[in-house]
């Protein structure tokens, strides 16, 4: 299944103790729109099962295009397990606020080619996955591979 | 003489206006309020359930709808229940309204290659929408379990065809599903009951669903939404 928020002015807007999840499926936010997971007790989950299978890496939230941005942020956890979470070709991924958590695990893939920010508080976890920040413009060709060793937890608090 | 002469229009124009009136009479009782004729309702242990046909006017009262009605689909009876398939073709209503109360529950099917048109829906407690095809527009709201009493189970669930609203508004104790190709397009979806949208696991992303360019979906106040890939690799829903 794939569920896409696209364009200048489109908003997907996870709110007040809701929940999403975008489970073994794709989840798009491309070309200037707008996905926000916002407040204490919301929770926004991107779930998969890695698989080396044609077309499988499209699974997991992909962040893309200038102008596109995801925000975390005011107490919202957003977990990434097990699956891809891509951002990329200029989008931004916000992660804010006290209590609010990004948790990338169980050999999930946060690949960040574009701008990742962790700010006022807010927590990034890597536990058991990959965390990998490479250069602007780089595109995710990389076929999914579990991570060599097991990380431990690195909370990230800037 | 004169006076009379100078008055002698009254009478006609009078009866003319009463003869415009006749005419028009028969129109306007036509959109009015049709209700569904709890009579042709089966008792809640009726298996298997018939079904019931949009077109024939026996379901209704006082006639069948017709375009500019406002149509009410409620079951007014516990322990009955009805399921409607709308075979109407194209119709456009001012509105329509579909629930039941107690153990009642009716649901409303509307079928591939109709076309279905509405000022506003609501679809209250123990009311249920198919949509298995065609397309069912609602130029204002449509609202899921309007009482948002939580206690029933009502619902839309699209499994083909195009379901558009200014508005969709999927209030707690509620259902909206999106499965396995059916599309939506909208201005503001606000989810607060469940919201699921479900292809089958048969191809990577083979089905997809957009939320329009400028939407505005909001999923709050303990909403669930889910992006769901039917049941691969054992995949449940949480």
């Amino acid at each position: 299944m794939t569920f896409n928020n696209s364009g200048t002015g489109t908003s997907l807007l996870n709110l007040s103790g809701s929940t999403l999840t975008n489970s073994y499926s794709t989840l798009h936010n491309l070309h200037g729109a707008t996905l926000t997971n916002d407040g204490t007790g919301t929770s926004m989950l991107n779930v998969g099962q890695g698989c080396s299978a044609p077309g499988c890496t499209d699974l997991g939230l992909t962040n893309d295009g200038t102008g596109t941005h995801l925000f975390n942020q005011n107490g919202a956890t957003l977990t990434n397990d097990n699956v891809f979470l891509n951002n990329q070709n200029g989008a931004t991924l916000t992660n804010t606020g006290v209590d609010t958590t990004l948790q990338n695990q169980n050999y999930g893939q946060l690949r960040n080619f574009s701008t990742l920010e962790n700010l006022a508080g807010a927590t990034l976890n890597n536990t058991a996955a990959t965390l990998a920040t490479l250069p602007a413009g780089r595109s995710p060709t990389t076929a999914w591979a579990r991570p060599s060793k097991t990380r431990t937890a690195r909370p990230c608090t800037i | 003489m004169a006076q009379r002469k100078r008055f002698g229009f009254v009478p006609v124009v009078l009866g003319s206006l009463l003869a415009l009136w006749l005419c028009l009479a028969p129109s306007a009782a036509r959109a009015g309020t049709i209700g569904f004729n709890q009579a042709e309702a089966s008792s809640s242990s009726t298996y298997p359930l018939p079904t019931l046909y949009w077109s024939a006017a026996v379901n209704w009262l006082p006639n069948a709808p017709a375009n500019g009605d406002s149509v009410d689909l409620n079951l007014t009876s516990s322990q009955t229940v009805a399921q409607m398939n709308f075979d109407a073709g194209a119709l456009s209503l001012s509105n329509l309204a579909v629930g039941a109360v107690g153990q009642g529950f009716v649901t409303l099917t509307l079928p591939t290659g109709t076309n279905l048109t509405s000022g506003s829906e609501t679809i209250g407690t123990n009311g249920f929408v198919v949509q298995n095809g065609g397309s069912n527009t609602v130029t204002g709201a449509l609202t899921l379990a309007a009482n948002s009493s939580g206690l029933g189970v009502e619902g839309y669930i699209v499994e083909g065809g195009q379901l558009g609203a200014a508005a969709i508004v999927n209030n707690s104790g509620a259902d909206l599903q999106f499965r396995n190709g059916g599309t939506g397009s909208y201005q503001t979806l606000t989810n607060e009951g469940t919201f699921i949208v479900d292809g089958a696991y048969t191809s990577y992303s083979l089905v997809t669903l957009n939320n329009p360019i400028g939407a505005t979906l909001t999923n709050q106040n303990g909403g669930r939404m889910f992006i769901y890939a039917g049941s691969f690799g054992g995949n449940t829903l949480p």
